[in-house]
């Protein structure tokens, strides 16, 4: 009968698990006869059928004897088998289930704050958790180092993230551990151009990387071979989806493409799945470092080169600077202007990299912190709101404790009990609040510019976090009120002598303020952070941003010429008042180069530096304070006249008026290469307004050394749309080649203040949740005052109290917490808040103004709340409470 | 007021018990109910039924021996009392007099 080679023994078993499963379920006595009841049933269905059916027939069984728990307890034969475990616990049930039912108000704000204090943290969480996930789905994440590179002249020191072509290869031969390094390239020109098959394509995420970039990175190859597709020159790997964007199809390895000012053709090596958004190397099309011209020299004048560092062991990243340091000095021989490399972690560079122009704008770890703590004090209000609430309705539940208490009820049962109820309305506000995330993210990720979800089956840490989540604030919020109520001692309270606790209200009092000064400081942060994007969207930055136009223009091959055209032809046209051509917009990052007085070297200094002409002034609107304009045309024998600004002539030792005429000499615009000083600006802004205005010179060069150029036009004009189709044909005509696009000067201003711009909207949401979550709970307990006092109230209309004395008396214990939380609170936002602000350069005062502002806003809102419940129990007949006593 | 005390499938549990004597429990129940009824018995059914039984008095139940092809857990066997047996009677005592009652058709 028995087919299989299995033991008989095994055959006739039933599975081992199911036995486990009723063990748990069925602990006692009564279901040892149930058991082998079972399975001799088992052994019999064995002699009938086989061993899966048996099997299936056995957990139908197994699962339906569950329930024979609950209906046999009841039978005379086995009460004495059972602890009346169940019984008790579907009380604990019924109760708890009956006060929410009976408190719909207390339990609409205990449910309602829990769900939008968890709404908020599981947000937060998912926006930070993309935040520290940049980068470490690499696989060697842990050992690959960025190295950047900062450059000394004098007092200056410019921190970049890009090194020079030497950086890598000549790190990987000093050091024995640098197992392999990566450069990596961004192509010059800002738009490159694409040619596929006579198609023309913009891209901007062009890049050049060495052929080691697939075993230092795990981006992973779709076709194409990781070991040899950037090794060999002009051999290009596509993503995804520019592969599909350019030739409708994924699989293209083989194909050719042309790019590039240099009409280079580029063979298809290999094509790699998109790129993650936590990455923070971004690109689109990689092509092979080999096909770059200076691929095979090792220089030290031109950064541009991000430079990835992969060391044999992970322990190794703490002696990397210092063979770095040792490397760098013995190749200088201690000269004096010696750049200095500085290598971080891989991990950090996203949200801590010291440096400027890293390949995307990264995060900032402080943000990270400062929203984690908001997202904790969100909860913690949510939770001393159910505390509170728990607390203060304790007489309610003073009998029923001294009912349980008196037929036999440990105290731990009680605490068990409270604790259950406690679980059991956080797990509805948790409940609600995943429902209320899945329908707000993609809201939350319009405000953030994230891409965030939440993916159960993805991310187990969510599960787990909520969990735990879960557990953690019915711990909070329901362990002092359950201590405190399974503390009643069942003969007083039954006798009805029972009076809310002292203590306990001067805890509640102090939750309370705790509760508002969290949302003290959140309001006057928010007005703050607002007041301050006002005053530097507001500033006066020196040259007038507003209706300005900007493109962006590649120089041609000859030289300026046709620029000069097309600025005289953008001139010509209606609308516009100025034309000028510069090398960079003055709002973010300008050039840097070197210049010194005279012949003495010792002057030299790097400053900033921006190409003009001789129309940026006043296109600008700039004012001269000393000297005059460049002028055009001027054929002294000099190739560049310089402008500088009041920094600048100070960093030279010149007052405005000295400089005037005054030589600097730089050798970046070759040997020997003179400019006489026209003329000095006032220091306008050209960078963030994070920073102070740093000496700047001006230089109008012949031809521009810049191939990337812009266009700066004046509008005036009512009709736009005319104006900028007017001006497309303009360029387009001119530079056929030429990708148009436009923006507006003030926009392209405000766009660097985006990160501000969303803390300023995420903070005042916030806020708003706090104090509505805070004031939620306020509610509660005035509303439960109101109605404990109802008889004193009485008493009080009774012998000749006016309405307006009973609100004054009802408010007025509410007022002073709130008066002490504004006392608490305003100190500590003050000083937040100028921390913050130490960040610019240029800042608003914290003037008495916001912190009144803030204070009355918090009172209004508080009276609000209070206000209703107080009227009304004031305005109750007192018959009503009195009658019966 | 309900006219019999025995539900149909009580009825059977019973009759089967009082077949089985000082065999009967769960598990031997089922086994001859499933053999007569040709259709899949389930235990819990026959426990619920049987502690129903015995709360309504008709069976009275001990803890019997143990043996090896239960795993050796002991096992709980059930008798028919005098109730039961008059319950019994009643019942089949009710259904023949109604079956006499049926007119003959030809």
């Amino acid at each position: 009968m028995n087919l299989t080679p299995e033991p008989e023994e095994y055959q006739n078993k039933p599975p081992e698990w199911l036995n486990r499963l009723l063990s748990i379920c069925c602990p006692n006595e009564l279901d040892e006869q149930i058991r082998g009841d079972l399975e001799e049933m088992y052994r019999y269905r064995r002699t009938q059928y086989s061993k899966p059916i048996s099997d299936f027939i056995h957990v139908w069984e197994v699962i339906s004897t569950l329930k024979l728990r609950f209906i046999i307890e009841k039978t005379p034969s086995t009460l004495h088998y059972q602890k009346d475990h169940f019984a008790m616990i579907s009380n604990y049930f019924k109760i708890a289930y009956r006060n929410i039912l009976k408190h719909k108000a207390y339990s609409f704000i205990n449910i309602s704050g829990l769900a939008i204090g968890l709404t908020c943290f599981m947000l937060i969480f998912l926006w930070i958790r993309d935040e520290v996930s940049y980068d470490s789905f690499h696989d060697n994440s842990d050992r690959i180092a960025k190295v950047g590179m900062t450059w000394v002249f004098g007092e200056t020191q410019i921190p970049t993230a890009r090194a020079t072509t030497f950086a890598g290869p000549g790190l990987k031969e000093g050091i024995p551990y640098v197992q392999e390094f990566v450069r990596l390239k961004k192509n010059s020109a800002k738009e490159s151009r694409v040619n596929v098959d006579g198609q023309i394509f913009h891209e901007s995420m062009f890049f050049f990387a060495d052929s080691t970039f697939f075993d230092v990175f795990s981006f992973e190859l779709l076709y194409g071979n990781p070991d040899d597709a950037l090794t060999k020159p002009n051999s290009i790997v596509l993503t995804k989806s520019t592969a599909e964007k350019y030739f409708d199809n994924i699989n293209v390895v083989g194909e050719t493409l042309i790019a590039g000012s240099d009409q280079q053709v580029y063979q298809v090596a290999g094509v790699v799945e998109d790129v993650p958004n936590n990455s923070h190397i971004q690109f689109d099309l990689l092509a092979s470092f080999s096909s770059l011209p200076e691929a095979s020299t090792l220089a030290w004048n031109r950064s541009a080169y991000h430079t990835y560092l992969l060391l044999k062991s992970a322990d190794q990243m703490n002696l990397l600077q210092e063979d770095i340091d040792r490397e760098v000095s013995a190749y200088f021989g201690g000269r004096d202007a010696q750049p200095f490399l500085t290598a971080i972690p891989f991990n950090n560079v996203y949200l801590k990299s010291p440096f400027n122009g890293e390949i995307i704008p990264g995060g900032d770890i402080r943000y990270v912190y400062i929203f984690s703590g908001i997202a904790f004090l969100i909860v913690i209000i949510a939770c001393i709101n159910y505390m509170n609430l728990a607390t203060a309705r304790a007489s309610d539940r003073a009998k029923e404790v001294g009912m349980r208490k008196t037929l036999g009820a440990y105290r731990n049962q009680l605490i068990g009990q409270f604790m259950g109820e406690t679980v059991f309305i956080t797990l509805i506000g948790l409940f609600i609040s995943i429902l209320a995330v899945s329908y707000l993210t993609p809201f939350f990720n319009d405000l953030t510019g994230k891409e965030l979800s939440l993916n159960w089956f993805e991310n187990y840490t969510l599960l787990i976090l909520l969990i735990s989540i879960g557990l953690g604030v019915s711990f909070l919020s329901g362990s002092y009120p359950s201590f405190m109520l399974s503390r009643f001692e069942p003969a007083r309270v039954l006798k009805g002598s029972h009076k809310a606790s002292g203590s306990g209200a001067w805890l509640r009092k102090g939750l309370v303020v705790i509760q508002f000064c969290i949302s003290i400081i959140l309001i006057v942060s928010t007005l703050v952070i607002y007041e301050q994007l006002d005053f530097i969207q507001n500033k006066k930055l020196g040259y007038t941003k507003e209706q300005v136009l900007t493109l962006s223009v590649d120089k041609p091959d000859d030289s300026g010429v046709s620029l000069e055209t097309l600025k005289q032809e953008i001139a010509t046209l209606d609308g516009i008042s100025q034309v000028s051509l510069a090398s960079h917009l003055p709002i973010r990052g300008v050039g840097a180069r070197t210049f010194n007085k005279g012949q003495t070297e010792e002057t030299r200094q790097i400053v900033n530096t921006m190409e003009i002409d001789e129309d940026f002034l006043s296109t600008m609107e700039i004012n001269l304070i000393a000297g005059g304009n460049i002028i055009p045309g001027s054929a002294r024998g000099e190739r560049m006249s310089l402008i500088i600004n009041e920094a600048a002539a100070e960093l030279f030792g010149w007052s405005p008026e000295e400089a005037v005429d005054q030589e600097l000499r730089s050798r970046a615009y070759g040997e020997n290469s003179y400019g006489k000083v026209y003329g000095v600006v006032e220091n306008f802004n050209y960078e963030s307004l994070h920073k102070s205005v740093e000496p700047l010179i001006l230089v109008n060069y012949e031809g521009f050394s810049y191939s990337s150029l812009k266009v700066l036009a004046r509008v005036q004009t009512k009709d736009l749309s005319d104006l900028i189709t007017s001006i497309e044909n303009t360029v387009s005509s001119i530079l056929p080649e030429t990708f148009f696009e436009y923006s507006f000067l003030n926009d392209e201003f405000n766009s660097i203040y985006n990160s501000e711009q969303q803390t300023g909207t995420l903070f005042s949401l916030f806020a708003t949740i706090a104090i509505f979550i805070a004031c939620l709970g306020l509610f509660g307990l005035a509303s439960y005052t109101a109605v404990q006092r109802s008889k004193e109230i009485g008493i009080r209309k009774v012998l000749g109290a006016t309405v307006t004395n009973i609100v004054l008396l009802i408010s007025y214990d509410f007022a002073k917490l709130i008066l002490i939380a504004i006392g608490i609170s305003l100190p500590i936002s003050w000083l937040v808040m100028n921390r913050w602000l130490g960040e610019f350069a240029y800042q608003i005062q914290i003037g008495w103004q916001i912190l009144l502002l803030g204070s009355i806003i918090t009172v209004l809102i508080a009276w609000f709340t209070i206000g209703f419940q107080s009227v009304n129990a004031a305005r109750a007949n007192p018959i009503k409470n009195l009658k019966s006593e | 007021m309900k006219i019999t005390e025995l539900g149909a499938f009580e009825e059977l549990v019973l009759i089967t018990a009082v077949v089985l004597g000082n065999e009967a429990y769960t598990v031997t129940i089922a086994k001859e109910l499933e053999t007569h009824t040709g259709k899949l018995m389930s235990i819990s059914s026959i426990h619920t039924t049987l502690y129903r039984l015995e709360k309504k008095g008709f069976l009275i139940s001990k803890m019997g021996g143990a043996t090896s092809e239960r795993g050796g857990r002991q096992k709980r066997l059930f008798e028919c009392t005098e109730k039961g047996m008059d319950a019994l009677e009643a019942a089949k005592a009710l259904r023949a007099s109604l079956w006499k009652l049926i007119p003959k058709t030809s």
